[in-house]
């Protein structure tokens, strides 16, 4: 697992830590800020720490990087001088997991990076099974409905994550375990999308026109992966989609249940697929 | 012809509409779920019905076998437009009577051949519009 570390090229601090990773046999790859470069950040990233150079506006680009990362489930750690009161507190709200002083041991920013890890790998047994119907489902729903064609970013299983979105849409699903699949999306990506599917249909995208268009893209791809799973362990009902919006909602999971998380990428923005269901 | 639209969810009701113009069927209803379209067949005739089978109040096989009963509406044409992929669930509206079976998501071949099927004397070309 790798450590993407962001910062100026030459941040001592940066620099510094970037060492000490390598002492401990840390992966690391690095992304400038200088040049507007954003971290590659994938399924084998444990964290991204962003490094104060005290030229940049820190918080604006934790907010780009983790509008980057949205539904990865990667921990972001911001290294920052205590230059003005509320600085940490600012960075916290601009969407960083934790922050770390300047001056600190390089141990306890790899310590936060552990805390704050909220993803674990997937089994590969459950990737096929269970997961790789509803990729299925997505992929042909997304191509057919809006002639989208979606990538998988990442894979993960959420431990503590709190998953963040726009607009979600939230089916149940009856199988020997109530369990419940959630579509998430950030607000342009869900418009956009929406303007796909109804183009030469109707001009009206107002907010209800979208929840509604959404919580279909839910209905049919949860009926597509039922069909799929038919028969086999997996099997469900479903009940009809509801939907959550409001910028930054938070949905959780419920509790001892492994919930599952597809984040996918598309031209028209990212998006992530929750799975809560037993065998 | 005239067509009744019953689904719970306005994008496919605006996107079965969009194709079955397209189609040159403009004269077309709406019911929002099984029991509107009960209520509505009740005092109303149409030649098709395209009905979702996961609504609330009603869903659509509830409402195809009512619909089957009723010497009224017994022989009312039903395409069934749905999610649910099941064979079980395809085996129990083709059981129930419906003369097809659309999986989500469509295109307008699939809605044409359905209709074609249904009403064979009918000619539908479609025009160049996006469905």
């Amino acid at each position: 697992m790798e450590i993407c570390l962001v910062g100026s090229a030459n941040t001592e601090r940066l620099v510094e830590f970037e060492r000490f990773a390598r002492s401990e046999n840390r992966g690391v790859c690095l992304a400038v800020i200088d040049g507007g470069q954003l971290p590659n950040v994938g399924e084998k990233t444990a964290g991204v720490v962003i490094f104060d150079d005290g030229k940049s506006s820190l918080a604006e680009c934790v907010a780009k990087i983790r509008e980057h990362t949205r539904y990865l489930g990667v921990p972001l750690i911001a290294v920052a001088a205590r230059t003005e009161k509320d600085a940490h507190a600012r960075l916290l709200a601009a969407g960083v997991s934790a922050v770390c002083d300047y001056d600190c041991e390089n141990e306890q920013i790899l310590k936060k990076i552990q805390e704050h890890c909220n993803a674990e790998p997937v089994l590969d047994e459950i990737r096929k099974r269970l997961l790789g119907p509803f990729t299925s489902a997505t992929t042909i729903t997304m191509r057919e409905m809006a002639g989208l064609e979606v990538g998988v970013r990442s894979v993960y299983q959420k431990t503590r994550y709190k998953m963040f979105g726009d607009i979600s849409a939230v089916i149940g699903l009856m199988a020997r375990t109530e369990g419940v699949m959630v579509i998430s999306f950030p607000d342009h990506t869900a418009l956009a999308i929406t303007a796909r599917i109804l183009a030469g249909v109707t001009d009206d995208l107002s907010s209800d026109v979208v929840r509604d268009c959404i919580g279909e893209i839910a209905n049919v791809i949860a009926g597509q992966a039922r069909g799929i799973l038919s028969n086999t362990p997996y099997q469900f009902a479903m009940s009809t989609p509801t939907i959550v919006s409001g910028a930054g909602h938070e949905i959780r999971h419920k509790p001892g249940m492994p919930c599952l998380v597809t984040a996918y990428t598309t031209e028209l923005g990212d998006f992530a697929l929750q799975l809560c269901l037993g065998s | 012809m005239k067509v009744l639209i019953a689904d719970d969810s306005s994008t496919i009701r605006m996107i079965l509409k969009g194709l079955l113009k397209q189609l040159q069927i403009t004269d077309t209803a709406e019911a929002t779920d099984g029991k509107t379209a009960l209520d509505f067949l009740s005092k109303n005739t149409v030649d098709l019905l395209l009905l979702d089978v996961h609504m609330p109040n009603m869903d659509g096989l509830s409402c195809l076998e009512a619909l089957k009963k009723s010497p009224a509406t017994a022989r009312l044409p039903v395409i069934i437009i749905s999610s649910d992929t099941t064979p079980a669930q395809i085996e129990s509206a083709q059981s129930l009577g419906a003369s097809a079976y659309i999986k989500k998501p469509f295109r307008i071949e699939g809605l044409r051949e359905a209709i074609s099927a249904a009403f064979p004397e009918l000619k539908l070309s479609a025009t160049q519009e996006k469905g």
